[in-house]
Parts: structure tokens; C-alpha cells; sequence
């Protein structure tokens, strides 16, 4: 485990010396504190309504989801997000290929939040099993779930991604994708017990990166 | 394999990405969609000068600009490899023909459409978001319905060319269906949904001989009705 910690730690130096070599440019849309909360809530509108019977969710997923949503009508204990653009994949794209992400193109940012948001996934139901949700339940609820929202704003066209925690729910990972004028949020529970337990967005830094997933964040502040 | 395909045209990115954790790095994702020669089909979707352009008719030439986005990727063979699909047999099965341009559209209009997939309760007893997801189910699982009828190969290539672009349009509402006929080209469905001024819209191949062939919105309409959904009636839509 010391090993491990060393380890993190001189990637994380690794990657925040890359990230302050170059600033972080941002692509994608940032959402508003209000936003963030009310795409949590729909989430919890949904998983407490009978949206899951009619998906034929099992009753047992639809009980654990239940518990990990328990808590969302509360106020966030911390917002985070999460710098997709100053993400190791991307970061590496820039190093060794010298490409510009925006020349690309949705797809190839599609293709690296989606990367983290499986080794995200994976990481949160290895530690779920103090929730009794097994990996094949993480993703079999949010699948079901699919919750998903959007509304017309003009803005940066690309990706972004947050990180919601609560004191009494699960964590939710919103992925956000912006084109056309038209801003879409897709949101996921990552039930993990170490990332709920986060003070602090440097917390979460180094729960990422003990996950996998090397990446700047930055905590939102309520307006 | 069934919820993980609703998953993937939630997110609208890569059906196989999801389906399959075993993704590649994003490092060699995007080297292989850019050596692949993959262009973002806003840089490619100028219509040729013998065609006439299109009816100004925003969700129209938002269906007939996805379905073109899909045949892009379907030709990419560094972008297919890079989800492992290497079967070109298949995926020329899936895709074939040129989908620059509509031959034919037909369009089935929003009730009916909900009448099809909200099947349990009424919608207007629904909150409103929970009526926004069961609209947004439209794009995930009406694939699913058709898809039932095509050679299970095929399944990964056509998850992995589904694919959904949102964009504003002020004071759309409802929801419909568009089916897409080509030229000697596999037939693309194009669902959407609008809601908050927005619209989802979501594309994929539907390579059925039976839709290939219809020769009107009564085809088309018995085509739909021979998966053992209620009768509807399309409607020919003008593309000029």
C-alpha cells in the first residue's frame, strides 16, 4: 500500500507538472452550481418514482439505488469537475501526437470520458461491495437509469465532467456533452465508499488517481 | 447485453466501447481516428452541386446530416478497428451504399410513436422528467425492437454506428420517426425527441431488405407493423 501511495504521488507530480507546464484548456460546457443540483434531483425524481418498475428493473437493484439516492434532496457536501482536457488521455494525445482535440472532433473526447468513466466504474463497484451492489448491478442500474437531461445554451462545444457527493447518498458522475446550441447531461451513481468519503476536491484528486484515472479538478462553489 | 445497448445511445458515443470495457487508449483512439483520415462531417456535409438543397426543414436536415455522420464512421476502418470490429463482410452488410443523400424519407408522427412505447400508464400522469425519460427511451430501445429481426453478428456493428446529436431548436416539441431510404444503400431510422427548446436525435443502420424495398409510406408502415407494434401511418415526407 505504501508502495501504491509513492507511486500516486509521482504520477500526480508527473501529471501537475504537465498540467502547469501548459495550462489547462477547457473544453466542453461548464454547468452551473443549480444546474449540477437540479440534474441530481431528477435523478432521484426518477429512482423514487415507478420509472424503475417500468424498466422491469429487479426489485433488489431498485432497492439499492434507492438507498444510494436517499440522501441527493440534500445540499452537495462537495461539487467537483473534472478537467477532461487536462486528463492524462488527453494530455498524452497532446504529448505524442501534438494534435489539438477540437480539430477532432465529439468523438474523440466521447472516446476518452468514456475511457475514464469505465475505469471510474470499475474502480467504485470494487469498493461496492459494502453496499452490496455488485459491478454487474452498478452498471445494470445505471444503464436502466439512463438518465439523461439537456437545454438550450450556447457555449464551448466538447465534453466536461463532474463529480457530486453527498453526506447521505451516492456519488453521481455527471458526463456533459455541449453542441448545436444544445447542452446534454448524462448522469451515473458511482457508489463507492472512499470517493463519498471525500473532504476535499484534493481528496477526490487522489482517489482518481489511486483509480486509474489521472486528471486535474477544480471544486464548484454554490452561487 | 440488452441494458448495455440502452446505455450506449444514452451517451450517444460508441455502443461497443461500453458494451465492452476493454477499450483502448484514448491516446491510440484518437491517433487512429485522425490517421484514419476521420473528418467532423460539419467539414463534409456541402452538398454536392447537381443535388438541390435540402427542404428548410431543420430536423430534417439534422436526420438526413446523422445518418451521413454514421456511413462516415462505418468507412472508417481505423475508427471500426479501433472497437474491434474487424469483419469488413459484416460491417458492409450492415452499411452498405452510399448515405450522402436520402433517396426517400418517410416520418411518423409523435403520438403515434408514444402511443408505440409508452405502453404502461398514461403519460400525462408522468412528473416531467420521468415523461422526459421515457421520451428519451425512444432513442434507446426502439433499436432494439428492430434490430430483433437481424443476424446476431451484425449486432456489435450495428451498435457501435448508432449515433445521437442534440441541438437547440426553439419551440420544437414531440417526438417522431424517420426512416431514411438510399439508392442501393441500407436504410437509416433516425428517431428524435424535443424538449427544454432541444432535440435529440438518434441514427442507425437498419440494413432490412423488406424496408429497402418499400415503395411507400403504406410499405413502410406495414414493415413497422410486422414487429408486432400497433398500426401506425407514415407519411412521405418532400426533401426539396
Amino acid at each position: 500500500m505504501k508502495k501504491l501511495m509513492v507511486i500516486a504521488l509521482a504520477l500526480l507530480l508527473a501529471v501537475s507538472g504537465m498540467a502547469s507546464a501548459e495550462p489547462a484548456r477547457r473544453t466542453g460546457k461548464e454547468l452551473s452550481y443549480a444546474r449540477i443540483v437540479d440534474m441530481a434531483q431528477c435523478m432521484q425524481q426518477l429512482v423514487m418514482g415507478d420509472y424503475l418498475s417500468l424498466k422491469q428493473v429487479p426489485e433488489e437493484q431498485q432497492r439499492l439505488v434507492r438507498g444510494w439516492a436517499a440522501g441527493i434532496g440534500d445540499t452537495p457536501r462537495l461539487v467537483v469537475q473534472l478537467e477532461l482536457e487536462d486528463s492524462m488521455e488527453m494530455k498524452l494525445m497532446q504529448a505524442y501526437f501534438r494534435l489539438d482535440p477540437a480539430v477532432i472532433g465529439m468523438e474523440a473526447q466521447c472516446t476518452v470520458a468514456l475511457e475514464l468513466y469505465w475505469t471510474m466504474l470499475y474502480s467504485a463497484s470494487a469498493e461496492s461491495g459494502v453496499t452490496g451492489a455488485s459491478y454487474d448491478d452498478v452498471m445494470q442500474i445505471n444503464s436502466s437509469l439512463g438518465a439523461f437531461s439537456m437545454y438550450a445554451e450556447e457555449g464551448p462545444e466538447g465534453m466536461s465532467m463532474y463529480l457530486v457527493l453527498y453526506d447521505n447518498a451516492a456519488p453521481i458522475l455527471l458526463l456533459v456533452n455541449s453542441e448545436n446550441g444544445a447542452v446534454g447531461i448524462q448522469g451515473m451513481f458511482l457508489p463507492s465508499q472512499k470517493l463519498a468519503q471525500c473532504e476535499h476536491y484534493g481528496d477526490v484528486a487522489m482517489w482518481l488517481m489511486l483509480s486509474g484515472v489521472a486528471m486535474g479538478c477544480e471544486e464548484i462553489k454554490a452561487e | 447485453m440488452k441494458k448495455i445497448l440502452i446505455l450506449l445511445c444514452a451517451l450517444g458515443m460508441t455502443i461497443s466501447a461500453l458494451a465492452e470495457p476493454v477499450v483502448p487508449a484514448a491516446s491510440e483512439a484518437v491517433a487512429s481516428l485522425v490517421e484514419g483520415g476521420y473528418i467532423p462531417p460539419a467539414a463534409t456535409a456541402a452538398p454536392s452541386p447537381e443535388m438541390p438543397p435540402l427542404r428548410d426543414d431543420p430536423m430534417l436536415q439534422h436526420a438526413v446530416e446523422i445518418a451521413h455522420r454514421i456511413d462516415m464512421l462505418a468507412e472508417n476502418e481505423r475508427f471500426m478497428q479501433l472497437n474491434g470490429l474487424l469483419q469488413d463482410e459484416v460491417i458492409e452488410a450492415v452499411s452498405y451504399g452510399d448515405h450522402t443523400r436520402p433517396a426517400r424519407a418517410f416520418h411518423l408522427e409523435g403520438q403515434q410513436l408514444i402511443d408505440v412505447m409508452f405502453l404502461v400508464v398514461p403519460e400525462e400522469q408522468r412528473p416531467d422528467f420521468t415523461r422526459q425519460e421515457l421520451l428519451h427511451d425512444l432513442v434507446n430501445e426502439l433499436p432494439e425492437i428492430f434490430w430483433t429481426s437481424q443476424p446476431a453478428e451484425r449486432m456489435p456493428v450495428l451498435g457501435t454506428l448508432a449515433r445521437y446529436k442534440i441541438f437547440a431548436l426553439p419551440g420544437a416539441t414531440g417526438c417522431g420517426l424517420f426512416v431514411l431510404q438510399y439508392t442501393d444503400g441500407a436504410p437509416v431510422l433516425v428517431t428524435w425527441y424535443a424538449v427544454n427548446d432541444c432535440v435529440n436525435a438518434a441514427a442507425w443502420f437498419m440494413p432490412d431488405q423488406t424496408l429497402a424495398a418499400a415503395a411507400d409510406a403504406a410499405a413502410v408502415s406495414a414493415w413497422f407493423a410486422g414487429f408486432g407494434l400497433p398500426a401506425v401511418g407514415f407519411e412521405e415526407v418532400p426533401l426539396t
